[in-house]
């Protein structure tokens, strides 16, 4: 039964994926078949008339034209067959051979956050001490002593905050990075922020404004990740700002035809200038806008790409992996939100973020 | 000040260790240091604290054994822990609140004077 079917092909039609009578073997018997009816039929009809032998040999001929066509598509369809077959086996190899490395670079990712965990551990030991060495009891009494300790904290922190973007990063890759959404008050948590920020805008030439709409609702969302986020658009405004305005805005969104309307009750000046800005429904809004020099079209694309290209020249000449916008990034869309900007160059840059608010209650 | 109160240290990087106990004792504290589950137990079982400041990561008997092992003694139970760690996960942060620990300090989010007075607060 099997040395049948392997003559006849079958099984290669079945490897194909082709159905019985869409195999040639089929086709051919049935057409031999056929033709025997007819080369019978004709047989006895011509047997009546004069010259029968010229249709039997006709037809016969024909039998033997269409073994061949059959034969021939035969041999290609099991060439074809042995090729889908060695296919698959790549394949099932080729699968076996991704998952492997999938797994190595888990544990890749694995090892690599753990190592920057412990990184923080002596680093900030040496801060510590360095602190100790500042003030109080155990203070340097030696000036450039002291100096010296004061830049060993210095780049103690700066080596700590770079630590903390690499960890944030490394969970955010590997799907570690969780919030815990808790239903409050974000003004307050923005108050924090921006009470920290007004000292190092009063040293520059910098006037800080905040326009709070009246209608903010309680939203969900995780203390410090929304915290960290503040953080970074603050300090950037600041950090590229030399002297001007940074507007803090925040509002809260219920749909999309009232924007022109809600904006100009807060005072966004690139809401009414756009429109097509990337905003929820039913969100709370918070918006940070500086008059600095504004970012590059280009630049402005990558900016929430990770690992793009030139990115730590351009954005962070003075300080920081790059990484603090691709954080935000994570931290405001794991509250289902959204982030954006609004740039032009020479007149200055607004980020903005979304986080939704909770309509069941 | 009279009556100075009794803090131990559970922690084993030495740096860390070092600056925490100058400036509590600074502040007019006791302080007394152990860098293993096992030294800071055998300590709780000696002296009376007012405070324990406790890492996670130690060796062997790690932050969340003595924990559970303080919690689960009558003599010890109610001396407040403060859980003073890099472990910053959701997670570290709720078993460690769970099994009975006052507070979770994360390390690198303060510096030396914000844990002090984070702690000072709770005393």
């Amino acid at each position: 039964m099997k040395k049948s079917r392997e003559f006849f092909h079958f099984s290669d039609c079945q490897q194909l994926g082709l159905g019985f009578w869409e195999c040639p073997t089929s086709m051919f018997l049935f057409m031999s078949l056929l033709t025997t009816i007819t080369m019978v039929a004709t047989y006895l009809i011509a047997n009546h008339y004069s010259n029968p032998e010229m249709v039997v040999f006709s037809m016969a001929a024909v039998t033997i034209i269409m073994m061949v066509v059959n034969f021939s598509i035969n041999h290609g369809i099991s060439k074809a067959a042995q090729s889908k077959k060695s296919l698959e086996y790549a394949n099932e190899k080729l699968g076996k051979a991704i998952n492997k490395l999938k797994e190595s670079e888990k544990a890749r990712e694995d090892f690599i956050y753990m190592i920057i965990h412990d990184l923080r551990s002596p680093l900030n030991g040496i801060r510590m001490l360095s602190e100790l060495l500042l003030g109080g009891k155990n203070k340097i009494k030696d000036k450039s002593g002291r100096e010296s300790v004061r830049l060993v904290n210095h780049s103690t922190n700066h080596m700590l905050s770079l630590v903390n973007d690499l960890l944030d990063f490394s969970k955010l890759e590997a799907g570690k990075f969780r919030v815990k959404k808790v239903k409050q008050n974000i003004e307050a948590t923005l108050e924090k922020i921006i009470g920290y920020y007004l000292p190092i805008a009063d040293s520059k030439e910098i006037s800080f404004v905040v326009n709070k709409a009246e209608n903010i609702p309680e939203v969900d969302f995780d203390q410090r990740g929304i915290e960290q986020v503040l953080h970074n658009l603050l300090s950037n405004a600041l950090k590229f700002t030399e002297k001007g305005v940074i507007t803090v805005d925040i509002l809260y969104h219920k749909k999309n035809k009232n924007l022109s309307n809600e904006s100009s009750a807060a005072g966004l000046f690139w809401l009414t200038a756009n429109k097509k800005l990337n905003i929820l429904d039913n969100s709370i809004i918070i918006a940070v806008s500086d008059t600095g020099p504004g970012i590059s079209k280009n630049l402005a694309t990558r900016l929430f790409k990770k690992y793009s290209q030139d990115h730590e020249q351009q954005i962070t000449s003075e300080k920081g992996t790059g990484l603090g916008l691709v954080i935000c990034k994570g931290i405001v869309e794991a509250h289902g939100g959204l982030i954006d900007l609004e740039t032009k160059e020479g007149e200055g840059t607004t980020f903005y973020f979304n986080l939704p608010v909770n309509k069941e209650e | 000040m009279k009556n100075k109160k009794n803090i131990l240290i559970v922690e084993d990087e030495t740096a860390f260790l070092y600056a925490m106990q100058s400036k509590l004792s600074i502040k007019g504290f006791n302080v007394e240091t152990a860098t293993t589950g096992e030294e800071g137990l055998k300590l709780v079982n000696d002296q009376k604290f007012d405070l324990i400041i406790l890492d996670l990561l130690l060796p062997k008997m790690d932050g969340y054994d003595l924990l559970r092992e303080l919690k689960s003694n009558p003599g010890t139970e109610k001396i407040p822990v403060v859980i003073v760690s890099n472990m910053s996960d959701k997670e570290n942060i709720d078993s460690g609140i769970n099994l009975g620990a006052k507070d979770f300090i994360i390390k690198s989010e303060y510096n030396l004077d914000g844990v002090v007075n984070k702690i000072m607060e709770l005393l």
